[in-house]
């Protein structure tokens, strides 16, 4: 990891962002660049995949929201070899999902450049395009410091319980959290430090600035503590079936919280199979035996089976739980209990590209209580 | 009132426990007839999902049957069966379930004996545990 230094002008970041990203596609470096874009009257944000470097004029990379995981799009733009290199604009935890989704052979990370910023957490997109134009200017040009409190207490519960607001592993950190309003320093994964440099014209340092580890370790600590309160407390609703059963009492079972997470990637998921259209009388004999039946049914075992696969890749990402009709607090639940797995393989899902995730890998020697008579 | 009879299914791959089974009864030992067999080819085809529908639609426990480590006819399915079990074990016990009503073992071809005695243990197991409160939920 190297370091370099962003100048801001007039105190626009995000506009020295849109300079960054022309200059990366005017120098020919990348072929095409994927990076947040409002539409017309700037109410919604998407995801674009620019090539025109004009078009990049109105781009917005630090708009707090993120209507769909990037991790997905990552993966349909990489289905097949492509040529030249294509820069990708994530968030911190779209970057976890599209490394972990790298590990399960669904992204092709060879061509793409990963770009991220620290992340002041995201708004739900009804939420954004409820904003006036002028929070919406605001919210792109956060404090360096992360002390804007307004936003902190506003953005998508998984984001305020998020730990990882840090891009690890990128090929370009944007530092937002530290820096000043004249400047932002920049991080330089090995894999295209020297080719960067070059194309943004930056000067390389082997030290990362100071005072930004401080910035950051305190930004981090207080997501750690409202994730700890938040969790605890979550935790001890669920510790029993009754409990959970209350939890996701407002489930419909429609499966949006599966349809887009980055990490169920599975072309033909079992809940969509002919395995769960069951006969008519099926449901008949199940009511004759409890007396009553829940109807769709299911919901507890979806829940469960959908985190015993993926609960140890899980990125946090909370799209799950904002896809959902009824708000139930479907990344809580994946938080505190894929927490818990992931703390049992001490595995952190989408930071080390060459561990394994646990559910592909397995070790000789462990896990001896599970299966106690060896 | 009659004495408690669990119902347990047992999920055992092809080539040790299900033969281990076999010779079970080709050797006459006597064990519970509480067991319910599933074959399949290995414990690494054992999906989560049957685990669960089984503990939710009537059985009090499950078993899962395999080759010892390093033995596995597929090389390491049942490594990874036994991370599959942990997982699911971790999770039903944050939410309150008992988890000792999964058992993963290894037991051979050849361990007729051991697979009886398995079963007799887990079925004695089960009858101090009492029938499974899950399988009657019925909004679950």
């Amino acid at each position: 990891m190297r370091h370099a230094t962003m100048n801001v002008d007039d105190g626009d970041r995000n506009a020295a962002l849109q300079e960054l990203l022309t200059q990366l596609l005017r120098s020919g470096f990348v072929q095409a660049v994927m990076v947040p874009k409002p539409l017309a009257d700037g109410s919604a944000v998407v995801q674009s995949l620019v090539v025109d470097p004009e078009q990049l004029k109105g781009v917005t990379p630090i708009a707090p929201t993120m209507p769909v995981q990037s991790a997905r799009i990552l993966s349909d733009l990489t289905r097949t070899p492509i040529e030249g290199r294509i820069a990708a604009v994530l968030k911190p935890c779209e970057l976890r999902a599209t490394v972990e989704l790298a590990k399960f052979l669904q992204v092709d990370l060879e061509n793409v450049v990963t770009i991220s910023l620290d992340c002041y957490g995201t708004y739900d997109v009804a939420q954004y395009a409820g904003m006036s134009g002028d929070e919406r200017v605001g919210a792109l040009q956060p404090l360096a410091g992360g002390s804007n409190d307004a936003q902190a207490n506003q953005v998508r519960e998984a984001c305020r319980m998020c730990s990882r607001p840090i891009p690890i592993g990128v090929d370009l950190g944007v530092g937002l959290l530290s820096g000043s309003s004249d400047s932002i320093p920049l991080s330089l994964g090995d894999r295209f430090a020297d080719e960067l440099a070059e194309a943004l014209s930056l000067k390389i340092t082997e030290s990362e600035p100071e005072g930004r580890a401080t910035a950051v370790e305190a930004f981090v600590a207080r997501r750690k503590e409202y994730r700890d309160k938040a969790l605890g407390g979550f935790t001890k609703e669920t510790a029993s079936i009754d409990g959970l059963m209350q939890t996701l009492s407002a489930c419909i079972g429609c499966h949006n919280c599966m349809a887009v997470c980055p990490i169920c990637y599975c072309k033909e998921c079992v809940f969509d199979s002919a395995v769960f259209e069951h006969r008519s009388d099926q449901f008949l004999s199940w009511a004759k035996r409890k007396g009553v039946l829940r109807v769709p049914t299911d919901t507890l075992m979806f829940h469960l089976t959908r985190l015993s696969h993926m609960g140890t890749s899980c990125v946090g990402c909370g799209v799950c739980e904002s896809a959902c009709p009824n708000d139930v607090p479907v990344a809580s639940l994946f938080n505190s209990l894929g927490g818990k797995l992931q703390e049992m393989f001490e595995y952190v899902p989408g930071e080390d590209p060459t561990v394994d995730p646990p559910v592909a890998s397995f070790k000789e020697e462990e896990l001896v209580e599970v299966a106690p008579n060896e | 009132m009659d004495q408690f009879e669990p119902k347990v299914i047992a999920f055992l791959c092809n080539w040790c426990t299900y033969t281990g089974a076999d010779l079970a009864g080709t050797s006459r030992l006597q064990y519970p007839p509480n067991v319910r067999i599933v074959r399949l080819m290995c414990t690494g085809a054992v999906d989560t999902i049957y685990v669960l529908k089984a503990l939710m639609e009537g059985a009090d426990g499950v078993l899962i049957g395999g080759c010892h480590p390093g033995d596995c006819h597929y090389q390491h399915g049942n490594y990874k069966a036994r991370r599959r079990v942990a997982i699911l074990k971790e999770i039903l016990s944050q939410i309150g379930f008992d988890d000792d009503r999964i058992w993963l073992r290894w037991i051979s071809a050849s361990e007729g004996k051991l697979f009886a005695d398995t079963v007799t243990e887990m079925v004695g197991t089960l009858k101090e545990k009492g029938p499974n409160a899950l399988q009657n939920s019925w909004a679950v």
